[in-house]
């Protein structure tokens, strides 16, 4: 990578006269394999290469991409985004400020064991047949099933001296199943994923987890009773809990979205800026994101404007306790970028986005949590979900789940509806588990769509007195 | 090289060293947005790109790829090649489409890739009109797009193809809990109104001040062009043969079948030049045509590319993309009803203007949810009589499709953030849609 050409692109939009430049420049390798029934239908692998520039000319911002990376073509690209800041700031009335910012200098990389540039196609394909053949066939009719691999090289400089460099390997696993019984279908929809070298793919492992949430399924769908129509307690596994923290604590603490910058697109928050350190749940309740988790699916040391990273509790005992920021959002709130800065590729502007989003554990097992239940729902995992665009009203529909009755686990329950408000969801917390899981998932925002790698994740929580939604 | 010489010269290595099948496109662009937020201008972007999508297929096994540095193609085709020997075989390539074929040549608008200042202008045009009309902050994009696209395949097929196209997204506020939000696709710019779209957006946000609590139950609703083309993008997709494969579509085991009122025909339609995306080919150089999809309510075909089409006795609809088919647009035939004549039809029910974050249960039975957002009017008696707000739809997509009571007159062109593929529709008026609402 020739990381003069951000040097050269930072200097010249300077000199154009912007007072803030950056240059970040990526490489990314990539392949990935599909089979669609068993069948193997396509192997591709991509190259991609490119510079994104972002400017700041009083107090208007503007970013430019290409991806030609000669000299000329980059220089171009900076007095286009010089030109374009300089013409909306003639109309701007409420200029742009970032907060402050520390120049950091890093090179740094995931560790691999086994490295995934020497994993050929071949290696990606029998990898899915692999896990493919070792799933229980008997009632999976139909199976749509990547797996995609891609190594990020990128390096990020400022015009206030950050220079960080990094490499990331990410491996993505996806799944969706048709399971069949009498004559009904259910579908499993399964992701797996890490910033991992190739020691990830653990076939048996993942071949076990796979095929557990395909019979886990099946089980439910002939076995599953209604659910409850009273009042339950829900006792929700690390999946739903991430869900929730990622729908409802993660997306509504965006320092951006409480302050209307996506408003046409994925919307606002519930909350705003004043509303820090209000109570927003009960006191068990601590909701953390963290991209510095090793081998995260949404690792990352420095965020996409040279900040380093770190972790938010944006609920710390049932308060509202932080926001996620980068430097556009913190200045407008007087606060410092914590780091949330992120962008899926050097086409698209970085802007505030999670990382890995999960309830922080507590003391009690998954049998502490069941035993003073006398009627509730253990949701293990879900299918359907959803949340309206100021994050308030949320629903998980149920795909493994069963009845608690008395203390102990009984019957699969078909399809619960936990349908709910975000203040309720929060509140109705009294016990949080131990241990944690995490789940990856593609987050979605940004305009044009930025597809981006988070975990989810958390303990078992308890609910208490929920009503379950429905027909 | 020239990049219209790029797919030609790859098709030619790539056969000299053995591949059996080969499809290149090549691809150049400019995009530029205009991204406005509390009614002053975020940020202004702009893209360059090119790039080369490269479909090889020796011994029915396939790759695919995608890389942007040109001086690599070479590499590039032996690396495809090299691995390719490596893969299994696929049961299901049948082969691509063999030339030549003639295609029609249509112009674009050629000013709108020199657009640039003028963005801004029209940005300002679109909130001031929005804050004239009831809005107190609006925020949103525009966008002009312009590229060309050259294609080659060993099939004995050479096309190009270059298009340019605006869209605008508007989402006016009234208060933190009333917004109206209105889109308009073009590929003249002279058509473009961000003075119509502000002002619409501001009167929607305004008369949808002071929402209370929606109720649940099954009502009559009539959704806006913007709320219903979420419903059509949705059956566009499952009509792909390749959705129905992948056990992800709710037309599966469905053709000859009734699949909604008689009066409900929809199309693709890559032939319309008045559609802002219209291809004269698809990804393996057939030309694109008129796809009757739902034909008076009965489902009449899939799309195809040639592998499906082969697969199921049928001929390739023209809707090949790089490896699975896929609709250019979708288009419903307009009834005759306006608007006010469907509310006044409504006794007891719901006008929503937009929504979000649909979500299937599974794919393949259509069960489903999805979120109105910005305004959601009640309808008492034939007329409005406030605003709503907190509500979902929880709806089978197949029955609601035969619940269709009424289309209307007055088709739209969608495409925005939430609805990626050009949808074409009027008013649409549902029977008995499910409404549910959070519990506690």
């Amino acid at each position: 990578m020739d990381r003069d050409l951000a040097e050269i692109a930072v200097s010249k939009a300077r000199e154009l006269g912007a007072e803030y430049a950056e240059a970040r420049m990526e490489f990314v390798s990539g392949q990935d394999s599909l089979l669609k029934n068993g069948n193997p239908e396509v192997s591709g692998f991509e190259r991609d290469a490119g510079i994104g520039i972002r400017v700041k000319v009083n107090g208007a911002l503007a970013f430019a991409s290409t991806n030609r990376l000669d000299r000329d073509s980059v220089l171009a690209a900076c007095e286009r985004s010089v030109r374009t800041a300089r013409a909306s700031s003639r109309i701007m009335k409420n200029p742009l400020e970032f907060a402050e910012g520390k120049a950091n200098i890093k090179d740094y990389s995931v560790f691999q064991k086994k490295n995934i540039s020497n994993i050929g196609p071949e290696d990606v394909l029998r990898a899915l047949s692999e896990i493919e053949k070792a799933l229980p066939s008997e009632n999976l009719v139909g199976s749509y099933f990547s797996l995609g691999i891609e190594h990020r090289e990128k390096y990020f400089c400022n015009s206030e001296g950050s220079k960080i460099a990094s490499s990331i390997p990410r491996l993505h696993l996806f799944m969706l199943g048709t399971i069949l019984e009498d004559g009904r279908t259910a579908q499993a929809m399964l992701q797996l994923g890490a910033a991992s070298g190739w020691e990830f793919m653990d076939i048996d492992k993942l071949s076990h987890f796979l095929g557990n949430e395909i019979k886990m399924t099946h089980k439910n769908m002939k076995e599953g009773i209604k659910a409850p129509k009273e009042l339950v307690d829900m006792v929700l596994g690390p999946e739903v809990t991430g869900i929730a923290a990622h729908e409802s604590c993660g997306h509504p603490y965006e320092g951006d979205r409480i302050l209307g910058r996506e408003a046409a697109q994925a919307g606002e928050s519930f909350v705003s800026e004043d509303m820090m350190g209000q109570q927003i749940g009960s006191e068990v309740a601590t909701v953390i994101d963290d991209p510095t988790l090793e081998n995260s699916y949404g690792f990352y040391l420095y965020d996409d404007e040279g900040i380093e990273a770190r972790p938010r509790e944006l609920i710390k005992d049932g308060k509202i306790n932080d926001f996620l920021h980068n430097r556009e959002s913190a200045a407008r709130m007087g606060v410092e970028s914590n780091g949330s800065s992120r962008s899926k590729n050097y086409d698209r502007e970085a802007i505030v986005r999670m990382a890995n989003t999960y309830v922080k554990p507590g003391e009690y097992s998954l049998e502490e949590l069941v035993e003073d239940v006398k009627l509730g729902v253990l949701m293990n995992s879900f299918m359907e979900w959803n949340i309206d665009d100021k994050r308030y009203n949320q629903r998980y529909i149920g795909r493994e789940a069963y009845l608690i009755e008395n203390g102990r686990i009984g019957a699969p329950v078909k399809a619960p509806i936990l349908e709910m408000t975000t203040p309720a969801f929060w509140s109705a917390i009294d016990a949080v588990g131990k241990e944690v899981g995490f789940t990856a998932a593609t987050c979605g925002k940004g305009e044009p769509g930025q597809g981006i790698a988070v975990f989810t994740g958390g303990p078992h929580i308890r609910l208490r007195n929920i009503k379950l939604g429905g027909e | 090289m020239d990049i219209s010489d790029i797919p030609g010269y790859v098709v030619d290595q790539a056969r000299k060293k053995g591949a059996d099948d080969i499809v290149c496109s090549a691809h150049e662009g400019e995009r530029k947005q205009v991204k406005f937020t509390n009614s002053e201008v975020a940020i202004t972007k702009t893209w360059e790109s090119t790039g080369v999508d490269i479909f090889l297929a020796k011994d029915r096994k396939i790759m695919y790829t995608s890389v942007n540095d040109l001086h690599t193609l070479d590499k590039t085709i032996n690396d495809m090649l090299a691995f390719i020997k490596m893969m299994a075989e696929s049961e299901n390539y049948q082969g691509i489409a063999d030339g030549p074929f003639n295609y029609r040549n249509e112009g674009h608008d050629k000013r709108i890739s020199d657009l640039e200042g003028e963005l801004v202008e029209l940005t300002g045009q679109a909130i001031d009109s929005a804050m004239r009309n009831g809005a107190n902050r609006v925020a949103g994009v525009l966008y002009s797009s312009s590229g060309t696209v050259h294609l080659a395949t060993s099939g004995d097929v050479i096309g190009s193809q270059t298009g340019s196209d605006m869209d605008i997204s508007l989402r006016a506020f009234a208060s933190k809990e009333a917004s109206g939000h209105m889109v308009q696709s073009v590929s003249n710019m002279d058509e473009l109104d961000p003075i119509r779209i502000g002002m619409e957006a501001g009167m929607m946000a305004k008369e949808a001040l002071n929402p209370s609590l929606g109720k649940t139950g099954k009502v009559d609703v009539l959704f806006t062009p913007l709320a219903f083309a979420n419903f059509l993008e949705r059956a566009a997709g499952s009509a792909s043969a390749g959705s129905v494969d992948a056990g992800m579509s709710f037309f599966k085991d469905k053709i000859g079948e009734k699949v909604g009122p008689e009066f409900l025909t929809m199309i693709d339609d890559g032939t319309d030049p008045k559609m802002v995306v219209s291809p004269p080919f698809d990804g393996e150089g057939v030309p694109t045509q008129k796809n009757v999809i739902i034909e008076n309510g009965v489902l009449k075909t899939y799309l195809h590319n040639t592998s499906t089409a082969k697969l199921n006795d049928a001929v390739s609809t023209g809707n090949a993309g790089l490896v699975f088919p896929r609709a250019w647009n979708c288009a419903i035939t307009p009834g005759s009803m306006s608007k006010d004549d469907m509310i006044a039809d409504i006794k007891d029910g719901l006008y929503i203007t937009n929504l979000w974050y649909t979500r299937f249960q599974n794919y393949q039975t259509g069960d489903f949810s999805t979120i109105p957002r910005d305004a959601v009017f009640e309808i008492k008696d034939g007329k409005i009589t406030g605003a709503v707000k907190d509500i979902r739809i929880s709806e089978n997509m197949p029955d609601m499709l035969n619940r269709i009571k009424h289309i209307g007159n007055d088709p739209e062109q969608i495409r925005w953030w939430e609805v990626g593929l050009l949808v074409k529709t009027p008013h649409v008026v549902v029977e008995g849609v499910n409404i549910t609402k959070s519990t506690q």
